[in-house]
């Protein structure tokens, strides 16, 4: 008797080992992702922190210096600077893909011949690198050379001819243009998917009742692709935030500092002015700028999808 | 009993994991090694000293194609070494040698651009060479260039080639022109029959933001009556202002050139390409630069290329009268020791900047670049009669750039400023104030120039 209660209990412990170590099997699946994206992003992160409240040149040996790096901020005149021209940046591309993409997504939705083609044709930019974008914009933009001038010459448009990216009246406008024409494929996309999700019968059943093509767009197409506005301008408006890559490439933020934006301002304390702590901090406030924005557009945003 | 491992000692595990994992990869030599000078030795006492083999750390500024045949001299001689030639390349030296100081990665050796000089001269990361007693192999200018509070802690390698004024004969020679012009207002009457023959001014690569101070060193050198490095210095120790008249009146000059037109259309979106393929293809006329693009221009002319350009030079032109026309520049590179370098690899660090500095190789590195005049006085640079000329007639005008003395902060204030007042929206007051607050600024956090 007490050796098959033994047993039982035996076996009921090696089925109850058995299933804390079958438990353990997907933490050991992810662990190694876990593992990586805690060295090298939370950790960074935390340590970016600590970082943040030093004065470091990344040669002499550090000082503490507290908070006093994120109260420079509100003393750099280059700051408020950067920021105008981020404001600008974010709402210029934001607008100009948008418009864009969602013109270009209802073009490409209707029976299109080579609308294959169309398509893999307009998404290009997106997976060219950001510096082969700047280096080839830097050229068409070139008053004297520049292809988009010459396209101007040629169509007897010589009022338009300017100094795209020398006149700091126009070369932030000429980098969102680039931006513009670098990211619109994606938003394309991520709008033609919407479209394709709309019930035909709706469009249908608004033909019937004598629906015009606008009214069409405006009471079906529109309300019903917000989700995927959403995502569209969400992701749009924090690219423009953090942009880097394209006035680093094109202008270095000139001229007279017409062009230039947090993350290269950014990047310039910290790799060039070698105040990494200053940077950092500067790096923070930009993430919760950011984080504000993004959670004031999604709110707002949110709010009239849940009013439709 | 099932006993499940819970998410929050899951993530404990994973940080664990993570900073052991860390650990682990902590370099084993720590970043803030003790200066060779005073660490103590690696090897045993009483054995005799093995030869070090292994790797040999050169942190460079530029590519290694030129310097294959030193290094396998050098392997040669040091049988077991082998020699990593890192080119952190000249834009992003300090920012990637201090990851990899901060790495801890093995340094040896530094063979960089002048201006970084300053940097590694002031945060006390460079060797003593003072006692070394080939010196006089050198010319003195380019010894002081890298002598610092007394000491040499680098020596030079290569070329002195300032700046100078490049132009195009053919279009001085298109409007009648066949002397040479040396002052701004000969250079303002010939302007518009430069435009009416097809020819602009003045190439600028205008869009690089760190070619514009060049203009201010030029313009400085003639409005402080030569004197730009001693006042840069004075200004820096807060003896003077940026706002000083001279450096107010260098700025209105470049003012000048930009309200009479004297640049380039597009100058401020010119790059360095675009401007040099100005003054090749006739486009502009006159270009400041070093004298590297005379190689170049051979090449091309042998090719049969370049059809529109003959190229001459001069100084800088005279914009005040009874100024030299002085021309900025240097010894462009240098080499040096880590003084954090590991005693083990002492000797040979020695040994190979010695080689490096050779008349032999400094002269392969000169003919290479077609320069004019070498670091090393016995080294005979190319003898290209425009090499020839720029030796003998720019050359010995020649001043050392004062951003090799100015903190990165005030470099960026420059650039910004003089590109702001060639694009209009900077006078030279507001540019020169920008600069002075920056250096205000910049004292306040407790910023002391040590010369």
């Amino acid at each position: 008797m007490e050796s098959a209660v033994s047993q039982r209990e035996l076996a009921r412990g090696s089925i109850s080992k058995s299933r804390r170590y079958a438990s353990l099997v997907p933490y050991a699946f992810v662990a190694p992702a876990v593992i990586l994206y805690a060295t090298f992003k939370l950790l960074p992160i935390v340590a970016g922190l600590y970082l943040a409240q030093l004065r470091w040149d990344g040669l002499n040996p550090a000082e503490y210096v507290g908070f006093a790096n994120f109260s420079r901020i509100f003393q750099d005149d280059l700051v408020l600077l950067a920021l105008k021209n981020n404001v600008m940046y974010a709402f210029g591309t934001v607008i100009g893909k948008i418009t864009l993409s969602l013109a270009l997504a209802l073009l490409l939705h209707q029976g299109l011949r080579g609308r294959g083609f169309y398509r893999t044709a307009l998404f290009m930019p997106v997976v060219m690198s950001f510096v082969v974008v700047g280096i080839l914009w830097r050229w068409m933009y070139n008053s004297q050379f520049g292809l988009v001038n010459a396209a101007f010459r040629a169509l007897g448009l010589e009022r338009l001819i300017q100094n795209w990216l020398a006149d700091p009246k126009v070369a932030l406008g000429s980098l969102i243009a680039v931006d513009i024409w670098k990211w619109y494929g994606f938003h394309m996309v991520i709008f033609l998917a919407g479209l394709q999700s709309i019930p035909y019968e709706y469009y249908e059943a608004a033909r019937i009742d004598g629906a015009t093509r606008v009214r069409q767009f405006l009471s079906i197409t529109l309300p019903l692709l917000a989700p995927v506005m959403l995502v569209n301008v969400t992701t749009s408006l924090m690219g423009g935030f953090n942009v880097f890559d394209i006035p680093f490439v094109m202008t270095e933020g000139g001229p007279a500092n017409s062009t230039l934006v947090l993350a290269l301002h950014i990047y310039l304390r910290g790799f060039k002015f070698y105040r990494f702590g200053y940077a950092a901090a500067m790096s923070y406030a930009l993430l919760v700028l950011v984080v504000v924005i993004t959670a004031v557009q999604l709110k707002l945003m949110s709010r009239n999808l849940g009013a439709q | 009993m099932r006993k499940s491992i819970s998410r929050r000692s899951f993530l404990r595990l994973a940080g664990i994991s993570a900073v052991t994992l860390l650990a682990a990869c902590r370099p084993a030599t720590p970043a803030t090694s003790e200066p060779a000078s005073e660490a103590e030795p690696q090897a045993p006492a009483q054995e005799e000293p093995q030869a070090y083999t292994g790797k040999f750390v050169v942190m460079s500024a530029s590519a290694v194609e030129h310097i294959i045949p030193l290094i396998e001299e050098f392997q040669e001689k040091h049988p077991g070494v082998d020699v990593d030639w890192r080119n952190l390349t000249s834009e992003r030296f300090t920012e990637l040698f201090a990851a990899a100081e901060v790495a801890g990665d093995q340094i040896d050796l530094f063979a960089m651009n002048g201006q970084d000089f300053r940097r590694y001269a002031v945060a006390d990361r460079l060797m003593d060479l003072s006692h070394l007693d080939y010196l006089d192999r050198f010319r003195p200018v380019s010894v002081d260039t890298y002598t610092f509070q007394g000491k040499v802690l680098a020596l030079p390698r290569g070329a002195i080639s300032p700046w100078v004024l490049f132009y195009n004969r053919n279009a001085l020679e298109a409007i009648g022109v066949t002397e040479e012009i040396s002052t701004y207002d000969e250079l303002k009457e010939i302007a518009p029959a430069l435009k009416d023959a097809g020819y602009e001014v003045m190439s600028h690569e205008g869009q690089v933001l760190y070619m514009w101070p060049v203009w201010h060193f030029i313009l400085h050198a003639q409005t402080s009556g030569n004197t730009s490095v001693e006042r840069c210095v004075a200004t820096l120790q807060g003896e003077i202002k940026f706002t000083d008249e001279a450096y107010l009146e260098s700025f209105r000059w470049l003012e000048r050139y930009a309200k009479d037109e004297m640049f380039i259309s597009d100058v401020l979106s010119t790059d360095r390409d675009g401007a040099q393929r100005a003054l090749e293809t006739g486009r502009a006329a006159f270009w400041h630069n070093w004298p590297g693009i005379i190689r170049n221009y051979r090449e091309a002319q042998e090719a049969g290329e370049q059809q529109e350009l003959e190229l001459d030079l001069m100084p800088a032109l005279q914009v005040v009268d009874g100024a030299k026309r002085e021309v900025p520049g240097g010894v462009g590179t240098c080499c040096a020791i880590y003084k954090r370098i590991d005693p083990v690899r002492l000797d040979l660090a020695f040994d190979f900047l010695d080689l490096m500095t050779s008349d032999k190789w400094v002269e392969h590195a000169v003919k290479i670049g077609n320069e004019a005049v070498a670091s090393n006085v016995n080294v005979e640079a190319s003898d290209d009669p425009l090499a020839i000329k720029y030796g003998e007639t720019c050359a010995p005008l020649n001043i050392i750039y004062e951003d090799w003395y100015w903190p990165p902060e005030i470099t960026r204030s420059f650039q910004e400023g003089e590109q702001a007042i060639v694009a209009g929206t900077m006078t030279p007051e507001q540019a020169a104030q920008a600069n002075q607050d920056v250096l205000d600024e910049l004292f306040e956090e407790g910023y002391e120039f040590l010369s």
